[in-house]
């Protein structure tokens, strides 16, 4: 049923835009400078990944992606390399996401 | 011989298993020479040229460097694309991961030749208005609150916004050169959005070389007083995201035909200044831009600029770079 609803959605939705609300914070470790959120299409080949938008956002800062429904990669990344990554299946309503960078584990 | 081969080619394999040994699933590690050694994905793993490379020009059994055909600068369509193996070095910090992470970076999204590909995006509207920028100034003022309204809430085709929009508008505080919403500061407000094309203007304006738009951009930024900030942050920003092709045309926009697509309420009143320049790939050969539509600028733009009162020192500004789809130029 979700995916007679998602292909549904797909084909009739060149209009309908869904938010991807956000809001970037850090671990205290990360803190210092801007963070990057980056929203695409994700692929197993990277030639054919699709970098759709991207928005520098202050740490605590909130932004918004409009999208049509379907599935995307939310990526945030700051200038210490630390990192936030969350694919988003969106199909008949807006997405709320806690960007939270963090470091990188070895 | 063939046995000396074999072996080099086991003991080189070897060495390069082992130079991989410790980067994730699916990533290689790669030399540069300002970085040292650099875990990126696997798909990246092009040849490239000197010196950033450790692949593509290598000796081969015999001894001698060779760089790989497909590789070779002067092919044509090694000038139309840009790969991680040319980033640049003095790019931003977000540049450099862009490169790393999505091989369309250097483009103002899902660009293909001519223009952008609208159905990747929600909403209608053949322009794709790209990080419009809006930054405000007080002088020695505090704008103890403001609010930034999108008035067409029903027609507007947002695409990413910072900070989020509530109700079509931003409200805060402002001093000096940056806003605050909900307690953050915010250097400028940003969106990307869609819009009906039909409305710019495109007769004034200019074509220039790839090389030179993004600076023939900012000159005009500068003749219409904006901040060597906002400045900065366009220079920034669109020396990475210009796709490359070998000359643009470029058609200003200004308050005269935004207001139309997106008209905008300040609270409390001041001036705002707006620009956006509508970006055509241009065929040089045939001297007009990559189809029919639209035709080359016939006159100069100075006309059209907005003009503010140097004694108005609360006031807005914002800029912003478009790309028509590519359905309607192709």
């Amino acid at each position: 049923m979700k995916v007679y609803v998602l292909l549904l959605a797909l084909s009739c939705s060149s209009a309908w835009a869904l938010s991807i609300k956000g809001q970037a914070t850090v671990e205290p470790s990360c803190k210092g400078g801007k963070v990057m959120m980056w929203l695409s299409k994700d692929a197993q080949d990277f030639a054919k990944k699709i970098l759709l938008m991207h928005t520098e956002v202050p740490e605590q800062g909130t932004f918004d992606f409009y999208v049509k429904p379907g599935e995307y990669l939310v990526v945030g990344s700051n200038e210490k390399g630390c990192s936030f990554q969350q694919v988003v299946r969106i199909l008949d309503r807006d997405v709320t996401i806690a960007a939270i960078l963090k470091e990188k584990k070895p | 011989m063939k046995a000396l081969i074999v072996f080099l080619s086991l003991w080189s394999g070897t060495v390069l298993a082992s130079a991989m040994a410790d980067c994730p699933y699916g990533q290689v590690r790669q030399f540069y020479p300002q970085g040292g050694f650099t875990c990126v994905p696997s798909g990246m793993m092009y040849p490239q040229s000197q010196p950033y490379c450790i692949s593509c020009q290598q000796q081969n059994p015999w001894g001698q460097t060779y760089t790989q055909p497909w590789m070779q600068p002067q092919l044509p369509w090694m000038q139309q694309q840009r790969y991680p193996w040319m980033a640049n070095y003095q790019s931003p910090w977000w540049a450099q991961q862009g490169q790393l992470y999505y091989p369309n970076f250097n483009s103002p999204g899902a660009w293909q030749y001519p223009g952008m590909q609208q159905h990747y995006y929600p909403g209608q509207g053949q322009m794709f208005l790209g990080k419009p920028n809006v930054y405000v100034s007080t002088g020695k003022t505090k704008l103890t609150s403001f609010t930034m309204e999108f008035s067409a809430k029903d027609t507007a085709n947002f695409l990413a916004t910072t900070p989020s929009l509530t109700d079509s508008k931003w409200q805060g505080t402002a001093s000096e050169d940056s806003f605050y919403v909900d307690g953050v500061k915010y250097s400028y407000l940003f969106y990307d959005t869609r819009a009906d094309h039909a409305q710019m203007q495109y007769q004034a304006g200019w074509c220039t070389e790839h090389g030179a738009t993004v600076k023939s951009m900012s000159d005009e930024l500068k003749a219409l007083g904006f901040s060597t900030q906002a400045i900065k942050d366009f220079d920034e920003h669109w020396n990475e995201k210009l796709p490359r092709v070998d000359s643009w045309c470029v058609y200003p926009q200004y308050n005269q035909q935004l207001d139309k697509i997106l008209p905008v309420k300040l609270t409390p009143s001041m001036p705002f200044v707006r620009v956006a320049f509508v970006l055509v790939p241009h065929n040089q050969e045939q001297r007009r831009p990559a189809s029919a539509f639209p035709q080359p600028p016939r006159r100069g733009h100075a006309s059209l600029r907005p003009t503010r009162s140097a004694d108005q020192q609360v006031h807005m500004m914002e800029w912003g770079v478009a790309f028509l789809a590519s359905e309607l130029i192709r």
